[in-house]
């Protein structure tokens, strides 16, 4: 309590006008209306899915994978630097660990010709790595990933012990993200159960190759182009 | 901790207070949390950024790769999500919208940061963590948009994008709400948080109010008590607060007082001051003492100090209360003394002086009552009266109890004897004076007893001796008595005059001190008395003044004027008692009084006694109501605001400076303030402007008088109220000009140098009469505006060219516009108030208007007068059509009547020419279809009196001169030329006739009719001829002009039947335009004039109208044919000329003809038929007329005369027999108008077969064939019917000699 001295002033109130009430509505208006449509952007390309691929239905006799007798393969197909695939990674180590012991999972990472081998050393190659279950590939030049008709990455495909395809699809929900999704429920419904809602799935992931090599086997662009 | 159960236990004006700092503090919260989101959204923006480029720096499109999206979108997404909330907490903190934008971006950021982590569950928690950031708003509103967004995202990614949300692509349409759940879940924890934390802020705020409120209180008891209130360290002794009672005790300012310690004041050794003040910290318990303090002059006071040692700011303090005790131990001293003295009276008087209090107990008891009673003090104190008193008087204590109860006393002030009880129970006399008094105890007595034991024996003693004296002491008693009361009554008288010139001294006294008014005592221009009111009217005090100079009061230079009352009033003379004058005050201040003045005669010495009177509000007030007065009158007076701000402005600058002043009225339908007037020595009128953040916008707004200095100019800069515009003002003062309903604007007036140019005072005067000066300034706005409008109505009934105007019931126009005003021939202001009676000399005109107007306001209906007419100013008539309604007042009464009246003169003058004009065209019409008729007629007609004539004459030739038919033949001979005459004239008026026109002096013609006419109209005509000797030529027939001539001249005979004068004239004459419209002659140009004159009858305009009609006579029946003017008419158009009549009844007649003027030779006269012999001849004619007895005549006259003729009855014929006929044809005789071949068509046939043919015709009809507009073409021979026989041999010869003839 201070009791001796002049008390202490009150401030002036600030006034207010109309017109900049006005202006600041519209301002913000314009303001979300903008970031509104930028995340809808976002979004959009967010879950735009890839190509998916036209899997064989049978297990490729060409793929130097070799699937184990009594047990469902799994094949995923890379691009090592996707960032999107990271997510599609992260819910194959949460589906192995859901289906331990029935699956024989495999990661194939793409490596173009002419690129070096720590090209394809990611982050991803080592997660993958560190997953129990599965074994990782590299595919030069992409053999493997034209024999499963992969092309984007990310694609999962799920062949039956006896070589029938199961499924074929992507097991993230959008780009990049992690979560709950329908293939990876549908996959996991097939290992463990034997059935599933769905054999297919969006794959959303980067494209394994570059728009014309489809016609130029072999023919790669050096990194950095 | 509800807001209604605390607000009811604490006052309303706490309340305010807690909801005021409430609302501060929550206004700090709102904006540090803006500032803190603000710094928040940066550092979002760079993680979401840093973010991106870690986890998807690049997308990959097999061996190629560019920038991932998620890079930009973190950095031009995240920035626009966090850049516009930045902005706004940075411009707009603690306002809501910033809230809610911030709460709104912060859950966006959300969103993108986990789109750019990939969806990572870790990430989800952001939305979690924002949520309870928003909570540091404490304002639960603010959770509103930030959950709806968070709704939305999932909503909307529900419908567009399920597999991203729900990991499925299809999913329950509710599913979002699943999500949006867990939100609401933690909405309602954080919400209850807010709600119980701004509960608590709320009881914070009221206790913080209340404790202010404590504050206050204490604050005012401790500035306003008057005793000294210090804390003082309790180490260095330093003064850490004081109020200002303890300052003034010290003589100290309040600051000089802070920066004292207690050695500096108190006087007492160091050690002692350290000594007393450790035991009073040691005890923790209050002491109080009394000290000696040293004042700043040095001096010494006593106070009474109350110490104790208080917790102050967390701190142990001594806080001292001090009181001035001097005064007390002053009057302690005196007590004491005076206790002492009484002490030492009472002790030491030899009576007895014994006190007891109201129950008569014995409370004081000298030695002189110890020494009478035998009692010691010790003894009887507090031991009851009755002790001392015999048995037989301690009945008199109830006289105690009576005086007590009644105060009624019998022996109180009075001194009567009594016996007194000692101790050893004996009595004693004793003489007792008692008295009483109170004190807060209660009443007291106090007796005072004399031992009356020696007095009483020494009495006896003496009364023995007294009676020897007596007589001896009687006389001189006597004596001594008379002289006592001489002695006593002079005693008296001078004691009860000292008393009543001490009691006359103090009414005076009192008087004086108790007025109001100054009041002074000069003598010798000197101060020799002053009252208090007086010295401090001046700010001295009363002995401040006492010998000074009384100019030291009033004005610095004493003006002449008073020193000039001064001198007269030392002389004795006259001087005006009563005026005004400004004094100076001690402090330099004037102020405004008025002296009343009187002299005084004291012994030898002259005193001059003034009365001030401070009129310095009075002043004021009477200038505030004449400044207002002055304004009010400017509204009247002044023509224009701009006159009435210059009025406004010349009235306040009487009293209060304004040099630089200006008033800005708003208008409200622009929105902008106006400068009406503006005086400035340094800045230039600003141009009208929106309400802004200057000063008077600001004085405008608050509607609050404002004064500003230099220090408070500043300081509103800095606070952001205002912003600096105009040059700096050292002072300045604005007003609102406040009308009942609006503030219309602002009066300032401002000072560049001085910073205390204004006062309070000034504000208070500016402020009362800007009211009035609001007032007066509407009222002249609406005085423009409504002139305004007056003067456009007036410019639109003034322009307006109908009459319009208004009556009252007594016919004086009250309106009227100019156009009425100048068809009376004068102004509008010469108007009003007039009758029509004032300028219109038409009596019946004016009393029809009269009476129409009051039938109009009678009736209460409007009245469409179509045509009624008013004379001018100028007499002229004017047709007016005219509107006339009643004007009916706000009673209901019609006492005016409204008129607009339309001008319709010149339509009517349009309609009359234009009646005219039909008028002229029947009248032309008429006499072309009479000519056609008598055209028509006059063919047929000249046939046949050819014939007669013919006949007549060949007949005449074969009968003797003296044979009976020859007069009868003669007789049808004249009667067929007397008809010929009228188909002649027919022809004329017809304009049928055939002219054969040739340039002529008109001269001559008139000199050649010159005899024949007096002959023809008579001896008792005075005829007189004029002629013009340089007349002009024209062309026309002379025989058609001859006609005209006698017409005329047979026409003015008629109008002279008694006789008279017949004028005729020539001359050359030009008509000008005007002229020849008026004479209704087409062309201008020069014309020679024919004017016949009498002095007849004359015709009145009636008959003028109608004289050139065919067969309109004025003369009886048989008297003329009617056909005489008509023949003159349309022999002058004919010609090409024009006549014009004017005549006066009673006064003659002048016609004047108009012919136009040729420049050609005057051609040689023909000789006239009668005067040449007629050859004969041999030649063959071949005669062709259709008309059989024509033909005949013809063909007999030609044989006669030794042609050959051949005839043929028809054109067709005639040209058959030109071409069979063998033989030479010399001549052909042809008539014109046949049918199937006329004459012209033939003579081309006959042309053609024999060119060496001679070709004449023959007509008594005008025809296009040979004739234009009824004269002969050139080359063409031409005999007109009738002709008689000699005059068609005498043509026939004619054209055979043109072609050699044989």
């Amino acid at each position: 309590m201070k009791l001796f001295g002049k008390p202490a002033q009150k401030k002036a109130q600030e006034g207010k006008s109309t017109t900049c009430r006005l202006a600041l509505l519209s301002s913000t208006l314009l303001w979300f209306i903008a970031v509104g449509a930028g995340l809808s952007f976002l979004w959009s390309y967010e879950n735009a899915p890839g190509l998916a691929a036209a899997a064989p239905s049978r297990w490729p006799n060409d793929s130097r994978i070799k699937p184990a007798p009594g047990r469902a393969t799994l094949v995923m197909l890379t691009h090592p630097q996707c960032p999107c695939t990271r997510a599609s990674i992260e819910e194959l180590d949460k589906l192995m660990a859901h289906c331990q012991g029935r699956v024989n999972a495999y990661v194939v990472i793409m490596k173009p010709r002419g690129f070096a081998a720590d090209w394809v050393e990611t982050d991803l190659w080592r997660h993958a790595l560190r997953i129990p279950g599965v074994s990782v590939l590299v595919d030069d030049d992409g053999i493997e990933a034209r024999h499963f008709q992969a092309a984007t990455s990310g694609q999962v495909i799920l062949y039956s012990p006896d070589g029938g395809l199961l499924f074929s699809g992507g097991i993230t929900g959008s780009r990049g993200h992690s979560g709950d999704n329908a293939g990876e429920s549908a996959i996991e419904s097939l290992i463990n159960a034997g059935s599933a809602n769905s054999d297919h799935s969006l794959v959303f992931g980067c494209p394994l190759f570059n728009p014309d090599s489809e016609c130029r086997k072999g023919s790669y662009e050096e990194v950095g182009n | 901790m509800k807001k209604s159960e605390t607000s009811l236990s604490i006052a309303p004006s706490t309340l305010k207070q807690a909801s005021e700092l409430f609302a501060a503090h929550r206004q700090t919260i709102y904006q540090s949390t803006d500032r803190m989101f603000a710094a928040l959204m940066s550092i979002q923006w760079i993680a979401g950024v840093i973010a991106a480029l870690w986890i998807a720096p690049r997308t990959w499109i097999g061996t190629t790769s560019q920038t991932h999206i998620h890079v930009w979108a973190a950095i031009f997404l995240g920035g626009a999500i966090s850049l516009f909330p930045i902005i706004l907490a940075a411009a707009r903190p603690g306002e809501s919208t910033t809230r809610y934008v911030i709460a709104t971006a912060q859950m966006m950021m959300s969103a993108l940061l986990i789109h750019l982590t990939g969806g990572r569950i870790e990430t989800h928690f952001h939305v979690f963590g924002s949520l309870a950031f928003l909570a540091f708003y404490r304002d639960w509103r603010v959770l509103v948009p930030a959950t709806i967004v968070v709704a939305a995202d999932h909503f909307l990614r529900g419908i567009f994008w399920p597999q991203s949300v729900y990991g499925v692509l299809s999913a329950s349409q509710w599913r979002w709400l699943e999500h949006a759940g867990w939100v609401l879940f933690e909405d309602t924890f954080l919400f209850i948080a807010i709600k119980r934390s701004v509960g608590e802020m709320w009881g914070m705020a009221q206790r913080t109010a209340e404790l202010n409120d404590n504050e206050e209180r204490y604050r005012a008891v401790v500035e306003q008590t008057a005793e000294g209130l210090v804390l003082a360290a309790v180490d260095t002794k330093r003064v850490l607060e004081c109020n200002v009672a303890f300052a003034d005790l010290l003589g100290y300012t309040l600051e000089e007082a802070l920066s004292l310690t207690a050695y500096d004041f108190v006087v007492d050794e160091r050690e002692a001051i350290d000594r007393r003040s450790g035991h009073v910290l040691d005890r923790r318990l209050p002491i109080t003492g009394e000290r000696r303090f040293r004042r700043k002059d040095g001096s010494i006071i006593d106070v009474e100090v109350n110490v104790t040692v208080i917790s102050y700011g967390g701190n142990d303090v001594f806080c001292t209360i001090v009181r001035d005790i001097g005064e007390r131990k002053r009057a302690e001293g005196a007590l004491r003394e005076s206790e002492l003295r009484f002490r030492s009276v009472t002790q030491s008087a030899n009576d007895s002086i014994i006190s007891a209090d109201s129950k008569g107990n014995i409370v004081f008891w000298n030695k002189g009552a110890e020494k009478a009673f035998g009692y010691t003090e010790e003894e009887i104190l507090g031991k009851p009266l009755t002790q001392l008193m015999p048995e037989k008087y301690r009945a008199h204590v109830k006289g105690m109890e009576r005086f007590m109860a009644t105060g009624e006393a019998r022996v109180i002030g009075k001194t009567v004897e009594l016996n007194g009880l000692r101790k050893d129970g004996t009595t004693f006399p004793f003489e007792l004076s008692l008295a009483t008094w109170r004190t807060a105890q209660g009443s007291f007595f106090t007796g005072i007893m004399r031992d009356l034991t020696d007095r009483k024996q020494a009495e006896e003693a003496l009364h023995k001796a007294h009676d020897q004296l007596e007589t001896k002491v009687q006389e001189r008693t006597a004596e001594l008595a008379r002289l006592n009361d001489v002695l006593k009554a002079d005693n008296l008288e001078r004691k009860r005059a000292e008393e009543t010139l001490k009691e006359s001294q103090q009414w005076l006294t009192a008087i004086f001190e108790s007025s109001r008014d100054g009041i002074i005592v000069e003598e010798s221009e000197r101060i020799v008395y002053a009252n208090q009111s007086y010295a401090h009217l001046f700010g001295y005090e009363p002995d401040e003044l006492i010998g000074q100079p009384v100019w030291l009061v009033s004005e610095q230079e004493p003006s002449e004027r008073m020193l000039e009352y001064s001198r007269r009033r030392m002389r004795g003379e006259e001087a005006p008692s009563l005026y005004p004058f400004r004094g100076t005050r001690k402090d330099g201040t004037t102020v405004d009084l008025e002296a009343s003045v009187s002299t005084a005669k004291i012994g030898a010495k002259t005193y001059i006694i003034s009365l001030c009177r401070d009129i310095t509000e009075r002043k004021r007030l009477e200038d505030e109501q004449q400044i207002i007065s002055e304004i009010i009158r400017g509204v009247i007076a002044t023509s224009d605001l701009e006159a009435l701000l210059n009025l406004i402005h010349a009235s306040i600058s009487k009293c209060i400076y304004a040099e630089n002043c200006f008033v800005a009225l708003y208008d409200e339908s622009t929105e902008l303030m106006h400068f009406e007037f503006w005086v400035d020595k340094l800045d230039p009128r600003p141009l009208p402007r929106p309400i802004g953040v200057g000063f008077s916008s600001y004085v405008l707004r608050t509607g609050e008088p404002l004064l500003l200095d230099r220090e408070r100019t500043e300081k509103m800069y800095q606070s952001g109220q205002v912003e600096k515009s105009g040059s700096a003002s050292a002072s300045w003062l604005g007003v609102p000009l406040r009308t009942p309903t609006s503030t219309i604007g602002v009066l300032v007036v401002q000072h560049y140098g001085d910073e205390n140019a204004y006062t309070q005072r000034d504000v208070d005067f500016l402020a009362s009469v800007a009211g009035q000066i609001a007032l007066v300034i509407e009222r002249k706005r609406a005085e423009e505006a409504l002139s305004k409008q007056r003067a456009f109505l007036r410019q639109v009934i003034d322009l307006n060219p109908s009459f319009i105007f208004a009556k009252d019931r007594q016919g004086r126009f009250t309106l009227v516009n100019q156009a009425l005003a100048e068809a009376y021939g004068t102004t509008v202001e010469g108007l009003l108030g007039k009758t029509d009676a004032d300028f219109n000399a038409n009596k019946e005109e004016v009393e029809w208007f009269r009476r129409d107007d009051l039938q109009v306001m009678d009736a209460r209906s409007e009245r469409f007068i179509p045509e009624e007419v008013i004379t001018d100013a100028s007499g002229k008539v004017r047709w007016l059509q005219t509107i006339k309604r009643p004007i009916i007042s706000q009673d209901r009464k019609a006492d005016q009547i409204l008129g607009v009246a339309t001008d319709i003169t010149e339509r009517k003058k349009a309609e009359h020419a234009l009646r005219e004009s039909e008028e002229q065209l029947r009248q032309a019409q008429k006499i072309e279809s009479i000519g056609t008729l008598a055209g028509g007629i006059a063919h047929d007609f000249n046939n046949l009196m050819t014939a007669v004539t013919g006949y007549s004459e060949l007949t005449l030739r074969s009968l003797k001169t003296d044979d009976p038919l020859r007069s009868k033949i003669e007789e049808i001979k004249k009667a067929g030329e007397r008809a010929a005459s009228l188909t002649r004239q027919l022809l004329a008026f017809s304009r049928k006739q055939m002219l054969q026109p040739r340039v002529l002096n008109l001269n001559t013609v008139i000199t050649g009719m010159g005899r024949m006419l007096p002959r023809m109209i008579g001896e008792d005509i005075d005829v007189r001829i004029h002629l013009d000797a340089s007349l002009g030529q024209i062309k026309a027939d002379p025989g058609q002009i001859e006609q005209v001539l006698m017409n005329l001249a047979i026409n003015a005979r008629d109008a002279m039947p008694e006789g008279g004068r017949l004028t005729i004239k020539t001359e050359n004459i030009h008509l000008d335009g005007k002229i020849a419209k008026r004479r209704l002659i087409v062309e201008p140009g020069n014309y020679v004039m024919l004017s016949v004159s009498d002095n007849g009858c004359g015709m009145d305009a009636e008959t003028q109208t109608h004289i050139f009609e065919p067969f309109f006579t004025t003369k009886e029946i048989g008297k003329g044919t009617g056909l005489g003017l008509s023949t003159v008419y349309g022999i002058v158009k004919q010609s090409g000329g024009s006549i014009w009549v004017y005549s006066e009844v009673g006064r003659g007649t002048t016609f004047k003809i108009y012919l136009p003027r040729v420049d050609e030779v005057i051609e040689a006269e023909e000789s006239e038929n009668g005067s040449r012999s007629v050859p004969r001849g041999h030649e063959t004619i071949l005669l062709v007329e259709d008309e059989d007895m024509v033909r005949d005549l013809s063909k007999e006259i030609l044989e006669e005369y030794g042609y050959v003729v051949i005839s043929a009855p028809n054109g067709k014929e005639g040209l058959q027999i030109c071409e069979e006929f063998e033989g030479q044809i010399d001549l052909m005789i042809t008539d014109v108008v046949m049918p199937q071949m006329g004459g012209r068509e033939l003579a081309e046939h006959v042309g053609a077969l024999r060119p060496g043919t001679q070709v004449l015709y023959m007509s008594g009809f005008t025809d296009d064939a040979v004739v234009r507009h009824g004269v002969v073409d050139d080359g063409v021979f031409f005999i007109q019917k009738p002709f008689s026989p000699d005059s068609l041999a005498l043509k026939a010869r004619e054209v055979l000699d043109q072609n050699g003839g044989h």
